[in-house]
């Protein structure tokens, strides 16, 4: 990498990104080769967190690694070699506020970090990294948790960076975003380098090319197939339910969803997606309106909901239900309990039986590395989420409730569950998916409806992404709520 | 009323070193249950060296110094070997109880004697203050010691580089490490402090209150300091205001028994503990512990 570039860093889950990232900034110490940082050799050497900051390589993990008790300027400070003995709130808050000022990257100084939001918490990361004298600045998927304003603003700041000498490594899924940002892509796979290729010239079917090692088919969709003549395999009827802030409060939900359909809800973050699949997953409990399965009525809770045949697929992992600590088997087998199923008897854990169900999930879904008895928390974001939709589809659920089901997926294990999806509603089942991504709802969705503010409002099956976009923004007013 | 408020800090006093010394350990993220432990050896140690040589001051130093050498032991197996924190601290409670126990009975075989005390300090003019001047003044140079210790050690959280390091260290153990902060150093730091102040808190017991040592002198201070950690919210303003609310009930509830009132004596012990209960109960809705407060730590590859 060369000064002043934004170099991206692509490969599928668990083609090795972490494990260079580790190495990059000292967790991991590698068992050979060299690592050169401007210049000088620092590996082989004592490589350590320590030394890594000491010659110029930072992190800006992905999910924030502030202390989310302290504010930035506490958290500027402690680790810092070159803060002095003490601390003195007015000077320090001075001195952030002019080095965010002199990057253009603009934190509240006197809030504690856990009340800042997702983009104040990468600025104020960022900041620190700078703030260390990096000259090598690790991203680890910096748009993952932004929303797409947030992640507008942050790309010039990046470009600033970049200007001003800074090399940083962008690791990302989104191909589209890396064409735009990065100068050049390196793309993993298997522990090893495929190609180093331009931005501007590759193609994203070239990136996936490269990734995969094979072209990615276009996603095959058949025609939708929805029976309208039965009750509807899921209906919400003027739900509504507290909001964990006030924009996500469900004001009066109201949807029908049939057998062989998938109907795309399309939202940008804190518009009562979480508040609706919490409701939908059992964990939230509506004030008014009623949720129907197949025409009844279903009390809303977890194991009510599940006994009527709704599984919940969640882009949130450790929300969505795999506990880490636990194998593959235990995890697929710990909602089968409920079903009366035959992983129990008599309330003892039949582990063989479960081994074998889970053996058979591993072949059918892919898992890698297939070992029925690995710790779920050691497997890459992929292959857990595809444990967990295994777990979901295994039960013959005819109702899937999927929220981002492919956040934070490469490629191919995001094409994967979108084949899977695909195919519960070719064999009639119903689908509500949820999803921040719009290309995502358009892609699999027959119908969609806009969540703004916790409203559901009907969008023509035909909208583009950019009207489709002003819409969630609130820029441009829909016809009727639905 | 100055009687009563003397008491109160009299009875403070050691409830709040042990506290202090608590709280800097928990900020680190390790719970330290054998406080109680260390206390009580701090105590053995003071009053044996006192006895021996003569010299309260001496004895002090003992108890600091052997409180320590405890927590190291503590230490060894909670950071190095990412022991349980609670299992090891009740072992160094029933370690400390057992070898202080067999210690007393070989080294005075003849009875216990009593220990040369810590007199008061004689600052000129100070201790005629009005209202606090006895009660912080006119006792052992321990009670304002405590109080400026209060004071440092808030100072020292809010306002130093490696008081924002242990707090980091306690709240994100992974994130301070990614910092380039040791973990392992911070906490070990942090216990050895911490089982320096609960030294402090043990020597005070036979030094500067008891004038003697019986077995199991401690009676649940270090439990009590424990609580006063969490009533306090982990800082050490609130610590000291919540050790002179203990001590202050303990001292009224003596008055009461003093006073003949019609009440069993048992019930009268029994008034510190249900008004702390009862504070608890109701005041700890906003307390947040140190996030990774009792979880070791190990550097992986995730």
């Amino acid at each position: 990498m060369a000064p002043g570039e934004i170099h991206a860093l692509l490969g599928e889950n668990g083609a090795g990104k972490s494990t260079l990232m580790n190495v990059l900034i000292g967790l991991v110490r590698p068992d050979t080769g060299s690592l050169c940082v401007a210049g000088a050799e620092v590996v082989p050497g004592p490589w350590s967190p320590r030394a890594a900051l000491r010659s110029g390589v930072a992190m800006v993990h992905q999910h924030s690694t502030l202390v989310p008790a302290m504010s930035v300027p506490e958290n500027l400070c402690f680790g810092a070699a070159t803060a002095p003995v003490w601390f003195r709130p007015a000077r320090e808050r001075e001195r952030v506020e002019r080095l965010a000022g002199s990057f253009g990257l603009d934190v509240p100084v006197d809030a504690r970090v856990e009340d800042l939001s997702v983009g104040q918490r990468q600025r104020a990361e960022i900041l620190r990294a700078l703030d260390r004298g990096a000259r090598v600045l690790v991203l680890d998927e910096p748009t993952a948790a932004l929303t797409a304003a947030e992640t507008r603003a942050l790309f010039p700041a990046l470009a600033r960076l970049r200007d001003r000498g800074v090399a940083l490594l962008f690791i990302s899924h989104k191909l589209d975003e890396i064409r735009e940002i990065a100068d050049r892509v390196t793309v993993l796979r298997r522990g090893r380098v495929e190609a180093t290729v331009s931005a501007r010239e590759t193609s994203a079917t070239e990136l996936g090319r490269l990734m995969l090692g094979h072209e990615i088919p276009p996603l095959a969709r058949a025609a939708r197939v929805a029976i309208e003549g039965r009750p509807p395999a899921l209906a919400l009827r003027d739900l509504e339910a507290p909001g964990s802030r006030e924009a996500g409060r469900l004001r009066g939900l109201r949807l029908e969803i049939f057998a062989g359909e998938i109907v795309g809800v399309a939202g940008i973050d804190g518009n009562g997606q979480r508040e609706l699949e919490e409701v939908l997953a059992g964990v939230r409990e509506p004030v008014a309106g009623e949720i129907e399965v197949d025409g009844r009525r279903v009390r809303p809770g977890v194991r009510s909901l599940r006994a009527a045949g709704v599984a919940h697929v969640s882009g949130e992992r450790e929300r969505g239900g795999l506990v880490p600590g636990m194998s593959v088997a235990e995890n697929l087998a710990v909602k089968s309990s409920y079903d009366g199923g035959r992983l129990f008897a008599r309330g003892l854990y039949r582990r063989p039986a479960a081994r074998e169900n889970a053996i058979e999930a591993i072949r059918r879904f892919g898992i890698d590395p297939p070992d029925p008895d690995r710790d779920v928390a050691t497997l890459s974001g992929g292959n857990a989420q595809k444990v967990a939709v295994a777990r979901e589809l295994a039960s013959g659920a005819r109702v899937l409730v999927a929220v981002n089901p492919t956040r934070g997926l490469d490629v191919g294990s995001a094409r994967f569950v979108h084949e899977q999806i695909l195919a519960l509603r070719d064999a009639g089942g119903a689908v509500l998916l949820v999803s921040t991504e719009l290309d995502e709802v358009l892609a699999l969705a027959d119908r969609v409806v806009a969540m703004v503010r916790g409203r559901f409002f009907d969008v023509a099956r035909d909208t583009d992404t950019a009207r489709l976009g002003a819409i969630l923004l609130g820029e441009t007013s829909v016809g009727d709520a639905a | 009323m100055d009687a009563l408020l003397e008491a109160a800090l009299r009875l403070a006093t050691p409830l709040l070193f042990a506290a202090l010394g608590e709280l800097l350990v928990e900020r680190s993220g390790v719970v330290n249950i054998g406080i109680e432990g260390l206390m009580l050896t701090g105590a053995f140690a003071a009053f044996a060296v006192a006895v021996t040589t003569a010299s309260p001051g001496l004895g002090v130093a003992a108890g600091v110094s052997a409180s320590v050498a405890l927590g190291m032991v503590f230490a060894w197996f909670v950071v190095l070997r990412s022991a349980d924190q609670i299992v090891v601290g009740t072992a160094v409670n029933l370690l400390a109880l057992g070898a202080t126990g067999l210690a007393l009975r070989s080294l005075f075989p003849g009875g216990i004697p009593a220990a040369p005390v810590v007199g008061p300090l004689e600052i000129p003019g100070l201790a005629s203050l009005p209202v606090v001047g006895t009660a912080l003044f006119g006792a052992t140079p321990f009670v304002p010691t405590s109080l400026a210790a209060t004071l440092c050690v808030a100072l020292f959280l809010a306002r130093t580089r490696a008081g924002l390091r242990w707090r980091a260290v306690g709240e994100v153990a992974r994130a301070a490490d990614a910092e380039g902060v040791r973990v392992a150093a911070v906490r070990i730091g942090a216990i050895a402090v911490g089982a320096a102040f609960a030294g402090i808190a043990g020597a005070m017991l036979p030094l500067a209150q008891s004038n003697t040592f019986s077995e199991g002198m401690t009676a649940g201070r270090g439990f009590i300091a424990l609580a006063i950690v969490i009533f306090g919210r982990w800082n050490a303003i609130g610590c000291a205001a919540a050790a002179l609310f203990f001590g202050a009930t303990t001292a009224l509830q003596f008055r009461l028994q003093a006073r003949g009132l019609a009440v069993p004596y048992p019930l009268a012990l029994a008034l510190p503990y249900v008004l702390t209960l009862a504070v608890l109960a109701i005041a700890t809705g906003r307390a947040r512990a140190p996030r990774d407060l009792g979880r070791p730590y190990r550097r992986e590859a995730h």
